[in-house]
């Protein structure tokens, strides 16, 4: 019982308040067929007449007569029997407008009460001339009984007509049906053919312009012309109670979406009540359209508020959107002032219920909530944007699953099929804020998204400071969009918040790249003292050179073996390699000015003496570079006199790097073998020890060579000690934290068989792999990029290997190369039989390129054989 | 097409460092020479349009990418193909007045240019002062055809680089430096210094970044059908993508898009096949489908693979350039 009372108070405040609401529950308790897959909305004649629902009808058989009480009571208490009559005709009409339009339908009681109060001796006479006029009541029973039950049955049979797309068949039953039972109900009640030809000519004549195809819900034009009889009554009433009632009557019809149905109402109000009225009557249509548009009592209310909140500022405004339209009452025709600020602010505070708010109001068909929507969207889109706290959400922004933007603006996340996004065009000469600005953050975004998909981060870093870049220059040209200044303001947060969201990404992608491991491997350039942990072995190296300079004879040194094995490194850092008291002197023959003339040589050794004496605590004296011209080498002895005492007990070892560069500038006539003369005589009349380095030792320069230096003790260096070169690998700096997985140490030292300058080369890109690669455990995936990386990285020194040691002269080249990728692929070498095939191949074997394995050759290093096999390609004749 | 703004794609000139796209790996590398613990020597190998001299004007403009400020880095840019540059002097005097203009004064005087104690004494105080100097060359090449001028000076720099670390070298050419002097019988003078990075074609998602940065930026509509030809006509290649972006963005439809490209970037293929060598251009040949070709050397067809010429599937990078090949003029 308590439901069914509640529901009925339901019915009441739905249909005048929540028509949305009621729709659903009469969807529900009568549903309409389903068609293509669709239930059309149940109209009120469904629910109340074709497919009543009894519950339905009966709570509004309560809600009626309750409605009628001010009528019954007025009867009851001092009314005459015939006065039921009118509450009889009351009810009756209640549900005959309501079939049509159930909220003015039931409060037409409500309409019958004032006019009964107030013109009761008015209808008693219209009641009596009714009397004389009508037949006998049983006479008129019968044919207003036979009248009906013909409408009845011709409306059945029509309805169904309709129902099965006979809409000509439908529509011809219902003229014809209606006519009949028209006129069969007319002689039945009054026995004149007259009477019944005339009303059953009448009736089908407006029921042929009147029906349409198909009955339409809620056809505003029934609804208010079922209005027209009660404001025939109506108009007979004194003007405060008219006004009531007026007011009444829009009240009652705001809920149906036919916009002109205010200013109709209004109109017949004042058609009907002016002759009574006379210009008052104005007033009447007046209050019809407060009451329709509800202007009245609530509006003032809702706008106060939103006035008074909007000058105060809203602390909550969720609590203030629930006590505006829709919440409590759904109807707004008028839109509210401050609704769309509050709406906005709402939205910042509870976002996913005023969404549903807002999805709400966008349901509704009233247009005071158009104004509103329309407003905050853009405030709220732009609130949504400035949400963006990390990357991730600054991209999501983009993406269909978005918790909130797509039901916001569902129009620009349609994609097709291949995941474009569907762009929208604003329409032409119209700026719509929205449209401009919202699909270039989107596309922003999608860029972003992109961006951090790079593999590399320093790529993703570059990426995202791009998108930085578009992101200020969108900003820079919103004015040129045509928006207005304070709607650009409005987008100002979301600038701002991006901007901030993509330079904490760019430091954290640039963190990472700082973050990266610092290659300490240097390929190419001989190791200076600087990078002394650089240099490891060698220890036996610096044995037999403290021997040598130790010895009594002190041979001349010679220091030889192929490029790149670390022999000019080996001298750079001779200074903290050797004891205190030998003091080594580096001085590059590499360089042309040192062989350029016999003064340039001299100067250029004593500057480099003076240079590492002078790192090595030993203050020399200056030098002028005039001095040499004239006599050199005089002034290079009074020189290393004038340096003598400051020696000490200590001695110098000169090393002479690139020592072939002196035999090609006296080749080439830039000096002479005077200079031999002066070097030996250095030798055996100094206490400097000297050292000469190079590819080829002194009898292979050639006699003049050897014939000037007779005590002689080369050194050839290649390979680096293996524990040597695990240290390299593993240790070439004290911050060095790359760690190498199981066998990878030993793969590089194999591969490489310990050669410098390829441990170096390899090192240098498996840190770069590691750096890449954002990891500090290098693999053998990440080793085998490496290798990769260092046959190309290291062209040069393959390419020098491939075209200088293979032979001297073209014929003896074409033959080492043969030989070489012979060698390289396992395959059986071209016959040596030519003097350039064996001379390259004593020239390979010489310099280390490939050895003798029993009867064959191969390589020595497999990773050179490993270039030739993937990189090289022989010359072409 | 509607176009509210010029057309974003560069053809012209090197790329500016703001629009500059990919290359990342090739970065790494240049980061790991010049800025790492001792500067070293770098030379990027590319043939021509791969993007070498934009490569270069973005090391220059953004040094502080490779090198931390700690290390005090200078930037010098000579461009060989330029008359200053044709002789050792004009070299000097280049470095000369790049040092001067970077650090307000001269590190020797004009007249000593010729004088290599001298310089070698104002690098030395420039190293020795904390300053890391770099010095970027571009079109490297160029000295092959005045290499008689250049005696000596090979080997003059790469002692004040390799061994006394005066400054680092980032060479640009077309060839490996060795494969420049060898042309000519000799042998490079600069050893082993350098480290070798190749230019090839940038991956799929670089160029479509770049494109799709194009057209979003200037309000055009990119489909995956533009993709598509944009990658038939410039297989990853840089200023091919750029010039049928450029063209796609300018005219909108495929057809003249092709027609425009194929008119356009005939003088480049041209200039690209002049550089190669003959096994290269065989290679070249048997990838366009030209009839009797026996397969090229596996390592030529793999370098031009590197490169970008070759697309990993062995066809040319370009539609383009094989319809250019299958003209007949080329076999």
């Amino acid at each position: 019982m308590t439901q069914f009372l509640r529901e009925t108070w339901e019915l009441w405040y739905w249909a005048l308040f929540r028509p949305s609401l009621l729709q659903q529950r009469m969807n529900a308790w009568a549903p309409q067929a389903e068609k293509d897959g669709k239930r059309a909305d149940t109209a009120y004649n469904d629910i109340l007449l074709f497919r009543t629902n009894a519950r339905f009808l009966s709570q509004f058989a309560l809600l009626t007569l309750l409605l009628c009480t001010p009528l019954i009571i007025p009867v009851a208490t001092t009314g005459e029997v015939r006065d039921w009559l009118f509450v009889l005709s009351a009810l009756l009409t209640a549900y005959g407008v309501s079939v049509w339009f159930l909220p003015l339908g039931v409060h037409t009681p409500l309409l019958f009460a004032p006019v009964y109060v107030f013109q009761r001796v008015i209808l008693r006479l219209s009641l009596d001339k009714a009397s004389a006029i009508l037949p006998p009541l049983p006479q008129l029973a019968l044919g207003i009984g036979s009248y009906t039950l013909g409408l009845v049955l011709t409306s059945l049979f029509g309805y169904w007509l309709w129902q099965r797309q006979q809409l000509w068949a439908g529509r011809i039953v219902l003229v014809a049906g209606s006519v009949i039972s028209v006129a069969g109900g007319s002689w039945l009640a009054t026995q004149s053919w007259v009477l019944a030809a005339w009303l059953s000519g009448l009736s089908g004549f407006f029921l042929f312009l009147t029906i349409g195809d198909e009955p339409r819900n809620n056809d505003p034009e029934r609804a208010v012309g079922g209005a027209v009889g009660g404001a025939v009554g109506v108009s007979l009433l004194p003007l405060l109670p008219l006004l009531l009632a007026a007011w009444l009557v829009g009240f009652c019809f705001a809920p149906l979406r036919w916009r002109w149905t205010g200013l109709l109402v209004a109109g017949i109000f004042i058609v009907l009540t002016f002759e009574q009225q006379g210009w008052w009557a104005l007033v009447a249509g007046v209050a019809a359209l407060v009451g329709y548009y509800r202007f009245l009592p609530f509006y003032p209310l809702s706008a106060l508020l939103c006035l008074r909140q909007n000058i105060r500022l809203p602390r909550t405004a969720l609590p203030l959107l629930r006590r505006l339209p829709p919440f409590g009452d759904e109807i707004l025709w008028l839109p509210l002032l401050g609704h769309s600020r509050i709406l906005a602010a709402a939205f910042r505070e509870d976002a996913n219920t005023t969404l549903a708010t807002l999805q709400q109001m966008r349901a509704l068909p009233y247009p005071g909530y158009r104004r509103a929507e329309r407003r905050a969207l853009p405030q709220i889109v732009a609130d949504q944007l400035a949400q963006a706290q990390h990357i991730e959400s600054l991209i999501a922004t983009s993406q269909a699953n978005h918790p909130l933007l797509p039901p916001l603006v569902p129009a620009f996340y349609q994609f097709d099929q291949a995941g474009q996004r569907q762009d929208l065009a604003a329409a032409p000469g119209k700026t719509d804020e929205i449209a401009t600005v919202l699909p270039r953050f989107l596309a922003l975004a999608e860029d972003v998204g992109r961006a951090c998909e790079m593999d590399n981060p320093a790529m993703a870093e570059l990426g995202m400071e791009r998108c930085l870049d578009n992101l200020r220059t969108l900003q820079g040209q919103l004015p040129g969009f045509g928006l207005r200044a304070k709607h650009i303001e409005r987008w100002k947060p979301a600038f701002a918040q991006w901007e901030v969201v993509l330079q904490h990404a760019i430091e954290c992608q640039r963190t990472l790249s700082q973050g990266e491991l610092l290659n300490p491997f240097q390929t190419g350039n001989p190791l200076r003292p600087e990078r002394k942990e650089l240099f490891k072995g060698r220890t036996q190296f610096v044995g037999d050179v403290l021997r040598y300079i130790y010895d009594a004879s002190r041979p001349t040194l010679v220091l030889h073996g192929p490029r790149r094995c670390g022999k000019s490194s080996f001298l750079l850092n001779l200074p903290h390699l050797l004891p205190s008291d030998v003091l080594p002197v580096y001085y590059s023959l590499q360089a042309p000015a040192a062989t350029a003339s016999p003064g340039d040589f001299c100067y250029g050794m004593v500057r480099a003496l003076g240079r590492d004496l002078r790192g090595q605590g030993v203050v020399a004296p200056e030098a002028q570079r005039a001095s040499f011209q004239h006599n050199p080498y005089g002034t290079l002895e009074d020189w290393l006199d004038a340096v003598k005492p400051r020696l000490g007990t200590r001695s110098v070892l000169l090393c002479f790097d690139e020592f072939e560069k002196l035999g090609e500038a006296i080749a080439h006539g830039r000096v002479s073998m005077a200079v031999f003369d002066q070097l030996r005589d250095l030798i055996q009349h100094s206490n400097l020890s000297f050292l000469f380095c190079g590819v080829q030792t002194l009898s292979e320069l050639g006699p003049n060579w050897s014939s000037y230096f007779i005590s002689v003790q080369p050194m050839e260096m290649t390979y680096l000690e293996p524990d040597a070169a695990r240290e390299l690998l593993t240790n070439p700096d004290l911050a060095f934290d790359l760690r190498y997985a199981e066998g990878i140490v030993e793969q590089v030292v194999t591969i490489t068989r310990c050669q410098p300058y390829l441990l170096q080369l390899i090192g240098e890109h498996m840190v770069r792999q590691a750096n890449r690669n954002q990891t500090r455990l290098l693999t053998q995936p990440l080793l085998d990029a490496a290798l990769d990386a260092a046959l190309t990285a290291g062209e040069p020194y393959f390419t020098n290997l491939w075209s200088e040691y293979t032979g001297t002269t073209p014929d003896e080249v074409r033959a080492g190369q043969s030989l070489l990728h012979a060698v390289a692929h396992g395959q059986a070498p071209p016959p040596t039989d030519t003097p350039g095939a064996r001379a390259a191949l004593r020239r390979l074997v010489r310099y280390h390129v490939i050895e003798q394995a029993g009867s064959s050759h191969r390589c020595e290093v497999p990773f050179v054989a490993r270039w030739v096999r993937e990189r090289a390609v022989i010359e072409e004749v | 097409m509607k176009h509210i703004s010029s057309n974003p794609f560069i053809v012209d000139h090197p790329v500016p460092p703001e629009y500059f796209h990919g290359r990342r790996d090739q970065f790494l590398s240049i980061k790991d020479r010049i800025g790492g613990i001792a500067s070293q020597c770098i030379s990027i190998v590319g043939f021509r349009r791969s993007g070498k001299s934009s490569l270069l004007r973005y090391v220059q403009e953004r040094i502080g990418e490779f090198c931390p400020p700690e290390q005090q880095p200078l930037v010098i840019t000579l461009i060989l193909s330029d008359r200053r540059f044709h002789t050792p002097e004009g070299i000097t005097e280049g470095l000369r007045q790049g040092i001067e203009q970077a650090i307000g004064s001269p590190p020797w005087r004009r007249e000593d240019n010729s004088d290599p104690w001298t310089v070698d004494d104002g690098l030395q105080a420039l190293r020795d002062c904390g300053r890391r100097l770099i010095v970027l060359i571009d079109e490297f090449d160029e000295i092959g055809a005045r290499l008689a001028a250049f005696e000596g000076w090979g080997g003059d720099w790469r002692e004040k680089a390799g061994v006394q670390g005066y400054f680092a070298l980032v060479l640009t050419t077309l060839h490996p430096i060795d494969a420049i002097y060898q042309e000519l019988g000799l042998t490079s003078p600069f050893g082993n210094i350098f480290t070798t990075i190749e230019l090839g074609a940038l991956t799929t998602g670089e160029w479509q970044f770049l494109v799709r940065d194009g057209f979003t930026g200037s309000g055009v509509d990119l489909r995956e059908a533009d993709l598509v030809l944009l990658d038939e006509l410039a297989g990853g290649l840089p200023f091919y993508v750029q010039l049928a972006a450029q063209l796609l963005w300018r005219h909108g439809d495929h057809p003249r898009t092709c027609a425009e490209f194929t008119l356009q970037a005939e003088p480049f293929f041209a200039k690209l096949w002049r550089d190669l060598s003959e096994q290269e251009r065989h290679a070249l040949r048997h990838a366009a489908g030209l009839p009797r070709l026996a397969a090229p050397v596996a390592n030529i067809r793999e370098r031009l693979q590197r490169h970008g010429i070759l697309r990993s599937d062995g066809r040319l990078f370009s539609s383009a350039l094989a319809e250019w090949l299958k003209d007949g003029q080329k076999a």
